[in-house]
């Protein structure tokens, strides 16, 4: 495969990067997204979800951070990670997505009925404008970046499942009025 | 950054300070100790609110969380129902002072049919046109992501200034065959280079003014 590279005129305006984080239920093995209990009997769920960034995104992301295009993977998420830590003021690290499972024993309440939800923290990076648009510029055009069906809008960099916490989630049986919503976190 | 100087708090306690400075008036001297407290909480807040680069929030507010913040795990309302797919969306917006210039790619386009005649590493010549040199006309991604002209073929870069060459452009060009030679156009005219197998990677861009163009073939 042959490179090549070629920068020529300025941005006009100054890019922003856009951080959304949000929580996203992921379902259980079988596919359901709530694992429910009528008493305190115990049960055993399962769950896989997909983990980390993605090689893809994180290579494209870098290069419009303005990375150089020469870099290795490893050069490429130390930029990632630098870029982001310096920006938003926090640590993030860039690690491979991989597929993760869960299994755990939960226990409902008696008398009760009990809701369990997987919970899995995503965060999306967007360059936007000040005013939270999408980017766009006179001499360039833009990547639409990578499509998030469940948010129906695009974004440049995804990374998931660094938190994620099992709702659960209490009902009065005859009412099914909320009692109590407490949070399992596990990570 | 926006800070004290550019903020709508700084006037009303320059007026404060001037209404506290009657010593008679008792009621003044309340006044003026509150307005003192004030501004001294102003100060506070504008001290604590002028630490960062900017941030502002989509909706054109001033005020956006704190960038730590991680929203509220959902709750249920209805223990029949799922509970929504994702939860609401927290935005923060912050300046990225630290971007490189470019942070698109760059739409390239080219169009040199028939513009010259080119050396080959074989020594003859071949039109850019020619029967085995292939000649693209059309577009790629600046960091050659789509439309990768083949090794037999031309391509020109595109842009005016480049941070690499403020003299003209800069070309990268890595991975390609060691018998791939590399000649460059300048005004439609020929312009030879010398044999560049050995360059590689974008520390070794090749860094010449007024590029129009460049051919590439290989030993046939």
């Amino acid at each position: 495969m042959l490179h090549y590279k070629a920068t020529g005129l300025s941005i006009a305006g100054t890019p922003y990067l856009r951080r959304d984080r949000f929580w996203v239920a992921t379902p259980w093995e079988g596919g359901a997204m709530v694992a429910r209990t009528t008493g305190d009997e115990t049960i055993t769920v399962t769950s896989s979800y997909a983990a980390g960034c993605s090689e893809t995104e994180t290579k494209s992301f870098a290069w419009s951070l303005g990375a150089s295009v020469g870099l290795d993977y490893k050069g490429v998420k130390a930029e990632v990670e630098g870029s982001i830590t310096k920006t938003f003021g926090t640590e993030f690290t860039v690690t491979e997505q991989k597929t993760q499972t869960l299994s755990t024993s939960l226990q409902g309440e008696a008398n009760m009925r009990t809701c369990f939800v997987l919970w899995v923290l995503v965060e999306q990076y967007t360059f936007v404008d000040k005013n939270g648009n999408a980017f766009t510029d006179p001499n360039y055009e833009f990547d639409l970046g990578f499509y998030d069906e469940g948010g129906d809008k695009y974004y440049a960099f995804q990374s998931c499942g660094m938190q994620y916490e099992i709702g659960k989630y209490i009902f009065n049986l005859t009412t099914n009025e909320l009692v109590s919503a407490e949070y399992v976190p596990l990570r | 950054m926006a800070c004290a100087a550019d903020t709508p708090v700084l006037p009303f306690a320059a007026f404060s300070l001037r209404a506290g400075a009657d010593p008679i008036n008792l009621f003044a001297g309340r006044l003026r100790r509150g307005l003192l407290l004030g501004l001294l909480c102003g100060v506070l807040v504008l001290l604590f609110s002028c630490g960062d680069d900017d941030p502002v929030t989509p909706g054109g507010g001033n005020e956006p969380p704190p960038a730590n913040d991680i929203p509220a795990v959902p709750t249920m309302t209805d223990p029949d129902q799922d509970p929504p797919a994702r939860s609401s969306t927290l935005s923060v917006i912050r300046k990225s002072e630290d971007f490189a210039p470019v942070i698109a790619k760059a739409l390239c386009t080219w169009d040199i049919t028939g513009r010259g005649r080119y050396e080959t590493l074989s020594g003859g010549w071949v039109d850019c046109f020619g029967d085995w040199m292939d000649v693209y006309t059309g577009t790629a991604w600046s960091d050659g992501s789509d439309a990768i002209p083949p090794y037999d073929g031309c391509f020109a870069a595109c842009g005016l200034v480049t941070d690499y060459c403020p003299q003209g452009y800069a070309l990268t060009i890595d991975d390609w065959p060691a018998d791939t030679r590399f000649v460059f156009l300048k005004d439609n005219v020929k312009d030879p280079m010398p044999n560049m197998v050995e360059w590689d990677g974008p520390e070794n861009s090749i860094c010449r003014e007024s590029i129009f163009g460049a051919c590439i073939s290989k030993v046939h």
